[in-house]
């Protein structure tokens, strides 16, 4: 057996909560939002972690993450974003299927949570999709928003940004209308309308088209640029993609392919330029990634039931005292100066880990059965622990064999 | 009752190297040695030796350094055997022998057999048949062999192991035929031969006697089903090369013509009968073929291809006579045969009914189209006759491409949407160009010498080139710019990465 590890250096980099990423002043100009990673299959050309790297050089404001009718990416685009101390804003790209062959499916919206509960809806909207649709499918429809929309942020895609053969169509009066009853399902002043100029046939026009309908519906602008890829020179990775999703090969693919490379993560100035008629739009773009960021999946720990106490640590302090008296009664001439030291670094650890109520749950089954005379034997991975033989959960003396706690842990 | 021409060509490839290297297709008075060989693992081996040669002990199988060892003081002549050579001989024999009948088949290496019942000139024209045949292909410089019998078997080994040529053998007499003639005759392979050697079976007579069931035993189940196939116990059809064709007229002329009207005058009216016969049926033809058979040379073969299934005289005969008229006649056209390759039902134009009369059917435009395209392509040949279409690009100059008229391909199905000018130049043209501020917006150009004012450009629109050909480096992109120049012109132009800028197309 080796010898006992030495303490912990480090914190572990998934359990220990991290600080809060400190938010940059607003003067930094620019956040992407219609952000799509390989998460979207056949999709996006690339990793959730080099979107996110790729924002942080530029010097966006925040980083975002959406991909198609999927939440599969946040968690490396969120160790990505702490990592470079930016701000995320999660949340998906909802693509809905008509229900029938009308003229003009809903428009595609971008979806973000502002809080915890809006996250969940969010998840719980996009299962109840999956779960209608075959494996690795995804129908949602326009109605499945209503009631579920509270803490959500919506950013509504302009029509043929998911069309490349038709890059240059503009917003037609069917647009109008869907996006008209799209955005009334969300709360007021949640919803902006998106404008992405990927240098088509006539940005000019279409930015004036959108400037008139965001009037019309009262929405303010947001700027986007319908990212696929962290870089430029990604473009010809996401072509492959395309024609294997489209079941074509290159030379024939056609219009299925995006015309130009300009689908990537932009400089704020760059982005300042090209929306210059439009500045509140790219303010627009920053306010709602903010407002987004409000939410991180740090917030996701587990809450364990209420135990023995409410917070964390008072469960800690309930397994420390059962640990000691236990030890008592197993050694009742005294520690040994070996298992006391391996208490108290398997205490400290769990401590840090947060496992205190999991121990706490478990030493309350063994008693359970133990009162009622139900065998019960703590065994595999568990018998390397000393707490557990100092709860009763095993019987494997620390004081004569090597344990190994890391091993339970893992 | 089948009646089974054999012909077999002993020294094939040899007879083709000798017309080759000797002018004239009479055989030569006197031949040098004359070796045919081939390289076999680093050694150079005979396969094929001339009469002479054979005289001075030279045999198929030996090596070329032992047969020069042979010649002796002759001047020994190496040519290369081409086994290629010889099945394109054969093939075209084939193809001349079809002359006499349509069911002819090869009979590797070697050899051809033509099936003869049907024919016209029959029982008792067999031997006569087969002397003319024989005397046709000694002209031609070919040594040639023929038999005459019921059964494939025994016209075969009739035709190579007989004493005299032609020999023609009457029905139910095979078996006299046959015995005296040396048991390699019956298509057995050569170990099997080697095997009966060995037992003294070197005569067919010897192999009749034995019993049945033993010699199945001893030697396979082969032997015996040879044996039966050419005594007639056992089946055996001549498959022919070419299927006997559905949709043929032909013509047998009385003798050579040697009148180019006359000729094609019969030609048009079989061509007439066949395709009033596909119309009968509802079909159209696509693929023709003419075939004259002159007396003494290679049969003159005219196809044409068309567009659409037809059965209209007029159109068909235009095409063909043009083609017709240059082909060269000889000594004169014995026989005619015109065939349809290929048919598909016709499509039907409804005929419209007015009032009391029954107007002409309605002819659609394609299929004067595609009258058009045949005459076009008879004329001009078939590659310079082509059709633009569209193809789904964003690159605007592979956004259509031309096509072969005959090729079916459809067109693509989307088009982008963004607006293109109404030419487009096939070469973008150098122009000078001063821009705004920015660096970007064009505001005046200078297009072959003349100096243009742009009043209101329009873009820029950014089409990458192709990464896949290429061609393009990511940097490899072109801003196009729609602009509208104060005298009135409108003008597609597009600048590259490198400040270059081009104008390729307008608005006429």
């Amino acid at each position: 057996m080796p010898d006992s590890p030495p303490g912990k250096l480090a914190p572990h980099p998934v359990r220990a909560p991290a600080p809060r990423a400190a938010r940059l002043a607003a003067s930094e100009a620019y956040a992407e939002l219609a952000v799509t990673s390989n998460f979207s299959f056949l999709r996006g050309a690339s990793h959730p972690e080099e979107s996110v790297r790729r924002a942080a050089e530029l010097g966006h404001a925040a980083a975002a993450i959406a991909d198609r009718n999927s939440l599969a990416g946040v968690v490396r685009a969120h160790l990505a974003a702490r990592e470079t101390g930016l701000p995320l804003a999660v949340g998906a790209r909802l693509a809905f299927t008509p229900f029938d062959a009308e003229a003009t499916p809903p428009p595609e919206l971008l979806v973000f949570a502002t809080d915890r509960a809006g996250y969940g809806r969010l998840c719980r909207l996009l299962t109840d999709g999956k779960r209608r649709a075959e494996k690795g499918d995804c129908i949602l429809h326009a109605g499945d928003l209503a009631d579920r929309t509270a803490g959500l942020l919506a950013v509504v895609l302009p029509p043929g940004l998911a069309d490349p053969g038709g890059a240059a169509t503009r917003p037609t009066a069917g647009f109008v209308e869907r996006a008209r009853d799209v955005a009334q399902l969300f709360e007021p002043g949640a919803v902006s309308l998106g404008a992405a100029l990927l240098a088509g046939a006539d940005d000019e026009r279409l930015l004036r088209e959108l400037r008139q309908v965001g009037e019309d519906l009262a929405l303010p602008l947001c700027a986007l640029n319908d990212v696929h890829y962290h870089v430029a020179e990604r473009r010809p990775l996401q072509d492959v993609l395309t024609c294997v999703r489209a079941g074509r090969a290159i030379d024939e693919a056609g219009l299925e392919l995006f015309p130009n490379a300009e689908r990537h993560l932009r400089s704020p100035a760059e982005m300042a330029r090209l929306f210059r008629g439009v500045p509140d739009a790219v303010r627009r773009a920053v306010e709602v990634a903010e407002r987004a960021s409000a939410f991180s999946l740090d917030d996701l720990v587990y809450r364990y039931p209420a135990e023995v106490g409410d917070e964390l640590a008072s469960a800690i302090a309930t397994l420390r005292e059962l640990t000691w008296r236990g030890a008592d009664e197993r050694y009742p001439r005294g520690l040994s100066p070996k298992v006391r030291s391996l208490v108290e670094r398997e205490l400290a650890l769990v401590d840090e880990l947060g496992y205190a109520p999991f121990f706490l749950t478990v030493y309350d089954i063994v008693r359970f059965s133990r009162e009622r005379r139900i065998l019960c034997q703590g065994r595999g991975a568990a018998a390397n622990s000393a707490i557990c033989y100092c709860l009763g959960v095993t019987s494997v003396d620390p004081d004569r064999s090597n344990l190994l706690f890391e091993r339970f842990v893992s | 009752m089948q009646r089974i021409l054999a012909l077999a060509f002993p020294h094939l490839a040899l007879d083709l190297v000798r017309r080759r290297l000797t002018p004239g297709r009479t055989s030569p008075p006197s031949e040098p040695v004359l070796v045919l060989a081939e390289g076999v693992a680093g050694r150079s081996i005979v396969r094929a030796a001339s009469p002479f040669a054979r005289q001075l002990g030279i045999h198929p199988g030996m090596a070329v350094s032992e047969a020069q060892v042979l010649a002796g003081d002759e001047e020994l002549r190496v040519e290369p055997y081409s086994e290629a050579e010889r099945d394109t001989a054969l093939a075209s024999l084939a193809r001349w022998a079809t002359g006499t009948t349509p069911i002819v088949a090869l009979d590797p290496p070697d050899g051809l057999l033509l099936e003869l019942a049907g024919l016209e000139r029959h029982h008792a024209g067999e031997r006569e048949l087969a002397r003319s045949l024989e005397e046709q292909l000694r002209a031609f410089g070919l040594a040639v062999r023929s038999g005459v019998a019921s059964t494939i078997g025994c016209a075969r080994a009739v035709a190579r192991f007989a004493p005299d040529s032609p020999c023609v053998v009457e029905p139910g007499h095979e078996q006299a035929a046959l015995a005296p003639l040396p048991v390699e005759c019956l298509r057995v392979d050569g170990d099997t031969g080697v095997a009966l050697r060995e037992l003294a079976v070197e005569r067919v007579a010897d192999l009749v006697h034995l019993p049945r069931s033993r010699l199945t035993s001893r030697f396979g189940a082969d032997v015996l089903l040879r044996l039966d196939q050419a005594l007639g116990r056992a089946w055996e059809v001549v498959r022919p090369e070419r299927e006997v064709a559905a949709w043929e007229e032909g013509l047998e002329l009385a003798g050579p013509v040697a009148v180019l009207e006359g000729v094609l005058h019969a030609t048009q009216e079989r061509l007439a009968r066949l395709l009033a016969r596909l119309e009968r049926e509802g079909l159209g033809a696509l693929a023709l073929t003419v075939e004259w058979f002159p007396s003494d040379a290679e049969v003159r073969v005219t196809p044409l291809e068309l567009r659409r299934p037809t059965c209209d005289g007029a159109h068909v005969w235009r095409l063909l006579r043009e083609k017709l008229e240059d082909v060269c006649l000889g000594f004169g056209i014995e026989r005619i045969r015109v065939h349809a390759g290929r048919v598909a039902p016709l499509a039907r134009a409804q005929a419209v009914v007015a009032g009391a009369e029954v107007h002409e059917a309605v002819e659609s435009p394609s299929k004067e189209l595609a009258d058009l395209l045949d005459r076009l392509a008879g004329r001009l040949g078939e590659e310079h006759v082509s059709v633009p279409r569209l193809l789904e690009s964003h690159v605007p100059e592979r956004a259509a491409t031309r096509h072969p008229s005959a090729d079916p391909r459809a067109a693509a199905t989307r088009v982008t949407a963004a607006p293109r000018p109404t030419c487009l130049f096939v070469h973008p043209e150098r122009v000078e160009v001063r821009t705004a501020e920015d660096g970007a917006r064009p505001v005046a150009l200078r297009w072959h010498g003349h100096r243009f004012e742009v009043a209101s450009p329009c873009g820029p629109e950014r089409i990458a080139r192709p990464w896949w050909s290429g061609e393009g480096r990511e940097d490899g992109r072109r801003d196009y710019w729609r602009i509208a120049t104060r005298c009135g012109r409108s003008l597609w132009i597009f600048s590259t990465h490198d400040g270059k800028w081009f104008v390729h197309g307008e608005w006429i």
